[in-house]
């Protein structure tokens, strides 16, 4: 049977649709007549390129003499990585100015309603402004989840086997590869069409990887749901021999409409040879994250009553509530359970559920706020979700408009106690838009927070970014001006009493932000760190990593790191960076996602994957040492077809997990000691 | 695939070979070998013959201007596509500057040839997709990108790029199933 890809290809090919019998090769020699190839050499980075090449021609022959000579010695592996020192006085001022305008916000209260039919004339009578939040298509778009060191959450911890590189001490988001330390799961690339996240599992085997057997949700939710059920595979938790995999999973009718939950499926893995279904956990909406904190698991999803049809086009009789259910049974979510706006324009809810983590993920507690959900920040005692709508000024209903126009956006942030149950705080909503969930942060009951005000994104309408402290009812306390003129912050860092942000403005600027007094936040000072920063990493009190990409002519900057010492908050200063070169960390996830980053706390350093393997790094006086760079077996110079995507270490070793993109979109692991 | 360049029977590969060297038939033999799939991309994107055609030409010109700059040979059909991309994303932007405010029926031309219900029906169905979802289908079915190479194209993760092409395979599958 063709899956969708095969039988839409095959209407494309057979739509009659082919270039015309006048655009024949003779169509081609026209145009190309009077015309010469431009020669490499006028172009810088070719020229780059082949000086580089001949630059290395020459190291290797003088590496191979000198290796003649000096026969008894190790010959250096050839290291692909750029090491730069940057004095700090060299760093030119960023050119950042704080403006007297401040964040205006807005509050209202969600309402709760007895009944259910009260409640679904309630929603019926709100429409669905931007209810493409399937998620947050946008803030799907290259948004880091990015990071605080910390030795993982909720399941037990061994230092000798690596977590995931959490956003909070003591809070587990779920990720692609999880390792207990015998296990190695790994959900692969399967390019999408013919299986949606297919979980490949490995022994660690001591350095010695070895496969072992396959998981495949999407079979299973097509054996619950039916064959007109899709699944689509996010990521994982694994919690000794017991593996959970996110999903969402959606049917569309006819109608186009878009029915939709959120699937925790959970396998027990201690007969790799029959491995089987030990918990099924559902809730409408789809799938947004996951935290694991003190034995309870939240799962977060996105749901639209109108199952993403447009409420103006959509038959109001078809409007639901949320479910939640366990295998095959499902109930609605109870009316009280549900809080909506008196006057909004979207009727998208944020479900969300808690489930006891020790046991087999049962249901523990479930509720839904108005506003579908963006994305999430967890902290011990709450839940804070963020969505971001395009502003009532622009925006008229038309998704298109928003994504092409860039119309300039309100954020929504929700605040959710998880300390005892699931409890609604309190709502509050902004001018502008937040980038990920490092752009919040709690602190002494207040909370933080650094936004790109009135910007969509896209750039169009930008007017600064923010930095605001709010108290824990989410009551503005005191805001900055705007600062700079450039877009959402693409990275923020929040100490005791201070924010660092970085943007992409032309200087790519760390600016320090004063947060003691915090009734009146204030722009201390700045540095220049040259390359754009995608996330920062704590090292110690007084440093910080900046990880990002070179600050290229073009959107794809090769993997960077910049050192810089923090330990005079006003005075950011550059300590070292290192870039990497040519394709090899062209696509690195540690771009995109602290996820990719791994932390060794014993050892105190760091893996980061590349495109073709992983680069292990320390902070060792001020600098940035390199202690090992490594080329995974199998890449080929054909880099399109391959990606190590993450890392994990297992005591000594470390286990890389490639993604091919080849015909068979087969996953490779691979395995390197510890130098 | 083979075609003649200079009397003798090539395959896309010493086509390839041929074309970076600056061989100007070797070019048009190769050209010749992608030319439906360049024109169905240009087609299904801008939705006009002459349009799609001025964007090919476009690409065909740029494309031959850096042909030496393809270091990878075998990257000659994701190359090449990107060159279209963004001539056709030139002529997108010409034509709402243009042509939408004017006529915008001029954006729904379909061909007329026998498969005029097919296309149409195509078209239907990219039309119930947003626009960036379009483009993920046109990368992914009509050019041959895989998810990586689209998510760089339009500055996505591969895994949106994944997940918004299944599901708007899903969705197209509804019009023309």
């Amino acid at each position: 049977m063709k899956n969708d890809f095969d039988f839409i290809k095959e209407k494309f090919e057979n739509s009659g649709v082919a270039a015309p019998e006048n655009m024949g090769g003779d169509f081609a020699l026209d145009i190309i007549s009077d015309v010469e190839p431009d020669n490499n050499d006028k172009n810088p980075r070719l020229k780059l390129r082949k000086i580089t090449a001949i630059a290395a021609s020459v190291a290797v022959v003088i590496a191979v003499m000198t290796a003649s000579v000096f026969l008894f010695s190790k010959p250096e592996k050839s290291v692909s990585v750029k090491k730069e020192t940057i004095q700090p006085s060299s760093a030119k001022p960023a050119e950042v100015r704080e403006g007297k305008e401040k964040m205006r916000t807005e509050k209202f209260e969600l309402n709760m309603y007895s009944n259910r039919d009260e409640l679904i004339k309630k929603l019926s009578g709100l429409g669905t402004k931007y209810n493409f939040g399937i998620g947050n298509y946008d803030m799907l778009y290259y948004s880091p989840e990015a990071p605080n060191p910390s030795s993982g959450g909720g399941f037990e911890s061994n230092p000798e086997v690596s977590r995931t590189y959490n956003r909070t001490e003591g809070i587990e988001e779920p990720d692609i590869v999880k390792t207990n330390g015998s296990l190695i799961c790994f959900l692969e690339s399967t390019d999408g069409v013919k299986s949606v996240g297919r979980i490949n599992i490995y022994s660690s085997n001591n350095g010695n990887p070895k496969y072992k057997t396959t998981v495949e949700p999407y079979d299973d939710v097509k054996k619950m749901r039916g064959k007109n059920w899709y699944c689509e595979v996010y990521n994982l938790y694994l919690n000794n021999k017991k593996l959970t995999a996110f999903c969402s999973v959606y049917s569309v009718s006819k109608e186009n409409r878009v029915d939709c939950y959120a699937y925790a499926l959970t396998y027990d893995l201690n007969d790799l040879s029959n491995i089987h279904l030990s918990g099924v956990y559902f809730q409408g909406g789809r799938y947004i994250d996951a935290r694991l904190t003190g034995g309870k698991l939240i799962l977060i999803s996105s749901f639209s009553p109108y199952g993403l049809v447009e409420a103006s086009k959509a038959d109001k009789k078809t409007i639901s509530l949320p479910k939640i259910g366990e295998y095959g049974k499902e109930k609605e979510i109870a009316a009280e359970k549900i809080r909506v706006p008196n006057n909004a324009a979207d009727c998208s809810l944020a479900v969300i559920s808690e489930l006891d983590a020790e046991n087999g993920f049962e249901p523990l507690d479930c509720t839904a706020v108005a506003g579908y959900s963006g994305f999430v920040y967890c902290t011990k005692s709450n839940l804070y979700l963020s969505a971001a709508f395009a502003s009532d000024e622009y925006f008229s209903g038309d998704s298109e408009r928003y994504e092409n126009e860039g119309a300039s956006a309100v954020s929504l942030i929700t605040k959710i106690s998880i300390s005892n149950g699931l409890k609604y705080k309190a709502n509050v909503k902004l001018n502008g838009r937040l980038l990920n969930q490092f752009a919040l942060d709690e602190y002494k009951d207040k909370l933080r927070i650094a936004m790109g005000g009135s910007d969509s994104g896209y750039g169009y309408t930008s007017t600064g970014n923010y930095v605001c402290v709010f108290d824990k009812d989410l009551n503005l306390l005191g805001s900055t001006g705007a600062i700079s003129y450039s877009k959402i912050p693409t990275a923020v860092f929040f100490t005791a009493n201070t924010a660092y942000l970085a943007n992409n403005q032309k200087e790519k600027p760390l600016i320090a932000v004063d947060l003691s007094d915090y009734e009146n936040p204030r722009l201390l000072g700045q540095t220049e760190i040259s390359e754009y920063t995608t996330f920062f990493v704590t090292v110690d009190d007084d440093r910080i990593l900046s990880v990002g990409k070179t600050a290229f002519e073009d959107t794809f900057g090769y993997l960077s790191l910049v050192l810089s010492d923090i330990s005079s908050p006003g005075k950011p200063k550059v300590l070292d960076s290192l870039k990497t070169k040519y394709i090899s960390a062209l696509n690195s996830d540690a771009k995109n996602t602290q996820r990719a980053l791994v932390y060794n706390p014993k050892r105190d350093d760091y893996i980061i994957p590349l495109d073709n393997g992983m680069i292990n790094i320390k902070i060792e006086n001020g600098k940035i040492k390199l202690i090992d760079e490594y080329t995974a077996k199998g890449y080929s110079d054909d880099y399109t077809g391959f990606g190590t995507v993450r890392c994990v270490y297992i005591d000594d070793y470390i286990y890389l997990l490639n993604n091919t993109y080849d015909d068979d979109f087969q996953s490779k692991i691979d395995c390197v000691k510890y130098k | 695939m083979n075609d003649v360049a200079g009397g003798k029977i090539m395959n896309g590969d010493n086509l390839i070979k041929m074309a970076v060297q600056g061989d100007k038939a070797a070019f048009a033999g190769l050209y010749a070998l992608y030319k439906d799939r360049l024109y169905r991309y240009a087609y299904f994107k801008l939705r006009n013959d002459s349009d799609a055609q001025d964007a090919v030409a476009d690409c065909i010109l740029c494309a031959y201007k850096n042909v030496s700059s393809l270091k990878n040979e075998k990257a000659f059909d994701a190359w090449i596509f990107k060159i279209l991309y963004r001539s056709c994303c030139t002529a997108a932007k010409r034509q709402i500057t243009e042509k939408a405010f004017e006529n915008p029926d001029k954006l729904k031309i379909i061909p007329s040839d026998e498969n005029i219900f097919v296309s149409a029906e195509l078209c239907e169905a990219l039309d119930a997709l947003n626009q960036t979802d379009r483009e993920i289908v046109l990368l992914s079915v009509v050019a041959g990108f895989n998810s990586r190479e689209t998510g760089r194209l339009l500055k996505m993760n591969p895994n949106t790029v994944r997940s918004r092409l299944s599901r708007s395979l899903a969705k197209m599958k509804v019009f023309l199933g």
